[in-house]
């Protein structure tokens, strides 16, 4: 396993409580595998990811758990430490993050700069890596003298993939690398993750709201929901055999192109929990159809239907 | 109702809560002494007396000036001519102000380019000396020193009803609107006005504090509010003529009742901005 | 198509947006973006008509145009046999009545001062439709009938107290209170959760059903339309590349383009593999609106391109029966 998350736990401080925005979450990643993260708006899979690089905003903090990065546990280790780490071992794409591009500095420029705070190589090597890479997310050298205005959203997401595996990093965290993309770009980008990742036996965790997505893409899929893992397996299982009313809620009404025309989309009522007061027991229990007594009292603990199929349902215990 | 008063201090820092009650305070006396001069005032303040040029005693707190009249009653009935022509040119600085400022930013356009341009020509110009120049082509009558005064002070409600009509006007839900069938004039009204009113107060509170200011500076200058009616500014004039000579007490109650007014007011603006500000949620703008 | 049947036609319909404004664009060439360049379709009564494409290929200026939100550069459209550009005030506001539109923002769409009651009230008040005492009865009606509380509390809440779902509800209300023949859907479900589009779609659906509404309805995401729509119209940079019956159109797509969206989409099925192919069926990036690519303005892009393409414009043929076509590699 290149990443092994274990009872990760990080709560945000506000005016109004803690908000619990990753509440003890659990999951596994073998090497050059794909690991899909879906769970609707503010279910905590952000969190989780800013959690496991270590680049929480200040109100954030990790109350518990381990994770494990080839074997070492990223938790316990010294910010120096940590700055060693990041880009080099593990990476992460953010939400927008074609947004976040200086806009006075050109595409060179910025990547280079990157190779240069993680590495101590000089201009010129950093320089032509910058080029290779470059050519890798499938661009012309041409474009490293524009500056990020002169690129349309699908070029500036690529520069920001490049940015990413600068320093060939191990594992790669990819936030909605491509909700703000239209469906053309959105399939162009992630052929390009999928093929970086057989090229390097690169590990990737894609976390998004779309279903779809990940399931051309990942190999395994966590449903997330309120700051939990509600499943987890691979993609074949969770799709073909859901377990978990959530996740048999979110595949039913989600639209796709290989479902029948006439199948009624379903929806799944109420919203999603205040995470600062989450509901007593299972955090679903209000909006599951399938809701017992025991469901309102008692939190459901990970069970494994089959190998490698944790749900967290008191339907199965 | 101490359970809203709460609410209400809760929802604001102490900073803002105190400036607006000072603030408030302070413009409540004025207006009291304005609209209660009859009753609260000693002696008549046009009468001429015997006692002329006396400091203060026991019967003239404040004094009389050269020709015997009492420096009490004179100050305390001024706050009526100051108030007067700040109200009245203040209505119409503000309505003529917002109502073009509306309709021309809602319009835009070469209307607008062009009607802004000639406002903020007129903003340029220094408020004292266009105000100076229409007294002094007109006369230092009542009803010229408010209108100057008012004319001046129209770019400043032009202007930022303009800029609240541009910045609302684009919204979708002003699409909605229009996609529902509603007319231009509905729209302005109903939803794009409401938000220009929190800023129409502010700006009026400080508007007051500048037109009492300015009426009191042409005063002073001989060609504001005529003697005989009492007028801080024209009262002070009188008094710095004879505060060489050792009549101090002339000019300093003018003096520190316009001092006074012109900060009550401009806390009041301020402490009603800062109150405006920390409820913004409420009204989304 | 009888020409009852039809309730809603565009006949080259044209909207270019003109870049430089000001005095100095005398001097200039004139720029513009056309966004919309000569479009025609027919939209029949009691059916869901979707327009399809991604950004900046005009969907979104087409569903303004219709209701006459904007004014076109040329073209016209015709709704119950009416040329809408040429209406005086009086038959516009009534045209209002009849055509209606949901956003895409549900949180934008609504005015943050207003209360339910108030926003749910005020087409009737803008249309001087009942009198007071009727208001407040109608409210209540329609907000049962989009599935929403009628509570006097919920009356009096305002949206930045709802949630996303609830507000487009709200949004819709607005339209239906009006008693619409016709709305223009703009993305109403792309701003909300996975798990409630379901209900909200669901409700669309049902409308057109109980009401006999006719929709045209925007949208980027081909998953929403293939489960909303009866029939739709590929757009791609201001043309219409392909139209016809859903099923046809997207389970037999003959357009380049579309097939590289058919290609390019991702779905719920573990078998499909779909980032292998979307290289084969298109190339490159869009290209620019303002200076789009001669004759055919897919060519660029296309796989099958061949001289004819940057030369000519195709226009749109009936392959088959009401399944359109413009493209020369057939």
């Amino acid at each position: 396993m290149v990443l092994e998350v274990v009872g990760l736990k990080t709560y945000y401080r506000t005016l109004g409580g803690f908000v619990k925005a990753v509440d003890d979450i659990s999951f596994e990643l073998p090497e050059g595998e794909a690991l899909g993260l879906v769970g609707e708006s503010a279910c905590g899979k952000s969190t989780a990811a800013l959690s496991l690089m270590r680049l929480l905003p200040p109100e954030g903090k990790i109350i518990a758990g381990e994770v494990y990065l080839q074997g070492d546990d990223v938790l316990r280790k010294k910010e120096s430490e940590m700055r060693q780490i990041r880009w080099k071992k593990i990476s992460m794409i953010f939400q927008s993050a074609m947004n976040a591009l200086n806009p006075v500095f050109r595409i060179e420029d910025q990547i280079v700069e990157a190779i240069l705070t993680h590495e101590q190589v000089s201009k010129s090597e950093a320089l032509e890596r910058t080029k290779k890479l470059i050519e890798k997310v499938g661009m012309d050298q041409s474009i490293l003298r524009s500056y990020p205005h002169e690129l349309s959203g699908g070029m500036k997401q690529r520069v920001v993939i490049a940015m990413a595996l600068a320093s060939n990093p191990k594992i790669v965290l990819a936030d909605e690398p491509t909700t703000a993309l239209d469906v053309i770009v959105q399939a162009q980008i992630l052929k390009l993750i999928k093929d970086i990742q057989k090229d390097e036996h690169l590990s990737v965790v894609l976390i998004t709201h779309d279903l779809s997505v990940i399931v051309q893409m990942c190999d395994t899929i966590a449903v997330m929901y309120a700051g939990k893992i509600v499943e987890r397996g691979s993609t074949q299982i969770i799709i073909k055999d859901p377990k978990h009313p959530y996740t048999m809620g979110m595949l039913s009404s989600f639209p796709s192109l290989s479902r029948s025309r006439y199948d009624r989309l379903t929806f799944i009522p109420g919203t999603p929990p205040n995470l600062v007061d989450p509901p007593s027991g299972c955090r679903f229990h209000p909006r599951c159809p399938h809701a017992m007594d025991v469901c309102i009292k008692k939190e459901p603990k990970n069970i494994e239907l089959d190998k490698g199929h944790p749900v967290a349902c008191h339907l199965y215990i | 109702m101490s359970g809203r008063f709460r609410k209400f201090l809760a929802q604001h820092q102490k900073s803002t809560v105190l400036t607006f009650f000072i603030g408030s305070l302070i413009v409540l006396t004025i207006i009291f002494m304005a609209v209660l001069a009859p009753i609260i005032s000693p002696y008549d303040p046009l009468e001429l007396g015997v006692r002329a040029f006396k400091p203060p005693d026991e019967k003239n707190p404040l004094g009389t000036d050269t020709v015997g009249r009492d420096v009490l009653s004179r100050t305390i009935w001024g706050s009526r001519a100051s108030l007067m022509v700040a109200f009245i040119s203040i209505l119409i600085s503000i309505t003529i102000g917002s109502l073009l400022g509306s309709m021309v930013g809602y319009v835009g356009g070469t209307l607008d380019r062009m009607i802004t341009s000639v406002v903020d020509a007129l903003y340029a110009f220094p408020t004292y000396i266009f105000a100076l120049m229409i007294v002094v082509i007109l006369g230092p009558q009542v009803l010229n020193i408010a209108m100057a005064v008012g004319v001046s002070f129209i770019p400043q409600y032009y202007r930022v009803v303009r800029s609240i009509v541009l910045s609302i006007k684009e919204r979708l839900f002003i699409e909605s609107e229009k996609a529902l069938g509603a007319s231009s004039l509905y729209i302005v009204r109903q939803h794009i006005l409401p938000y220009a009113i929190s800023s129409i107060i502010v700006l009026m509170s400080m508007g007051i504090a500048d037109s009492i200011l300015t009426v009191a500076g042409l005063g002073f200058l001989g060609i504001g509010i005529q003697p005989p009616t009492p007028e801080w500014g024209t009262d002070m004039r009188f008094g710095r003529d004879v505060f060489l000579i050792g009549g101090w007490w002339v000019s300093v109650a003018p003096g520190i009742m316009i001092f006074l007014s012109v900060m009550g007011f401009n806390l009041f603006g301020e402490g009603l901005n800062a109150l405006f500000q920390e409820r913004g949620g409420q009204y989304g703008a | 198509m009888k020409d009852d049947e039809i309730i809603l036609e565009a006949k080259n319909l044209k909207k270019w947006f003109t870049l430089t404004t000001g005095f100095m664009s005398m001097f200039t060439p004139k720029k513009s973006v056309k966004a919309v360049d000569d479009i025609s379709f027919k939209v029949k009564t009691g059916e869901i008509f979707g327009l399809i494409g991604e950004s900046g290929c005009g969907k979104t200026t087409t569903g303004r145009l219709v209701l006459r939100l904007i004014e076109p550069t040329d073209g016209k459209v015709y709704f119950e046999g009416e040329d809408i550009f040429s209406m005086d005030n009086k038959k516009l506001l009534e045209y209002r009545r009849k055509a209606q539109i949901i956003f895409q923002d549900p949180f934008g769409s609504l005015s943050p001062r207003s209360t339910i009651l108030g926003l749910v009230s005020e087409p009737l008040v803008i249309h001087k439709i009942c009198n007071k005492s009727e208001v407040k009865k109608r409210v209540i009606e329609i907000l049962d009938k989009v599935g929403l509380p009628t509570t006097q509390e919920f009356l009096t809440k305002r949206p930045v107290q709802l949630s996303g779902g609830q507000r487009q509800r709200v949004a819709i209300a607005r339209c239906l209170i009006l008693g619409p023949k016709f709305l223009v859907a703009d993305e109403p479900v792309s701003m909300l959760d996975a798990s409630i589009r379901g209900s909200l779609i669901n409700l669309m659906l049902e409308l057109r059903d109980k009401f006999n509404v006719t929709y045209l309805f925007i949208t980027h995401e081909l998953s929403v339309a293939w489960h909303m729509c009866d029939r739709i119209a590929v757009m791609y940079l201001g043309k219409i590349v392909e139209s016809g019956p859903i099923e046809d159109v997207i389970k037999s797509p003959k357009h380049p383009y579309t097939q590289a969206l058919m290609v390019a989409v991702p779905t719920l099925d573990t078998s499909q593999k779909f980032y292998l192919d979307v290289e084969k069926k298109i190339r490159g990036y869009i290209s620019s609106s303002i200076y789009p690519p001669s004759g055919c303005r897919f060519h660029p892009r296309c796989p099958y391109a061949i001289k004819r393409c940057s030369e000519k414009e195709p226009e749109l043929i009936e392959i088959k029966k009401d399944h359109e076509v413009a493209c020369f590699s057939d």
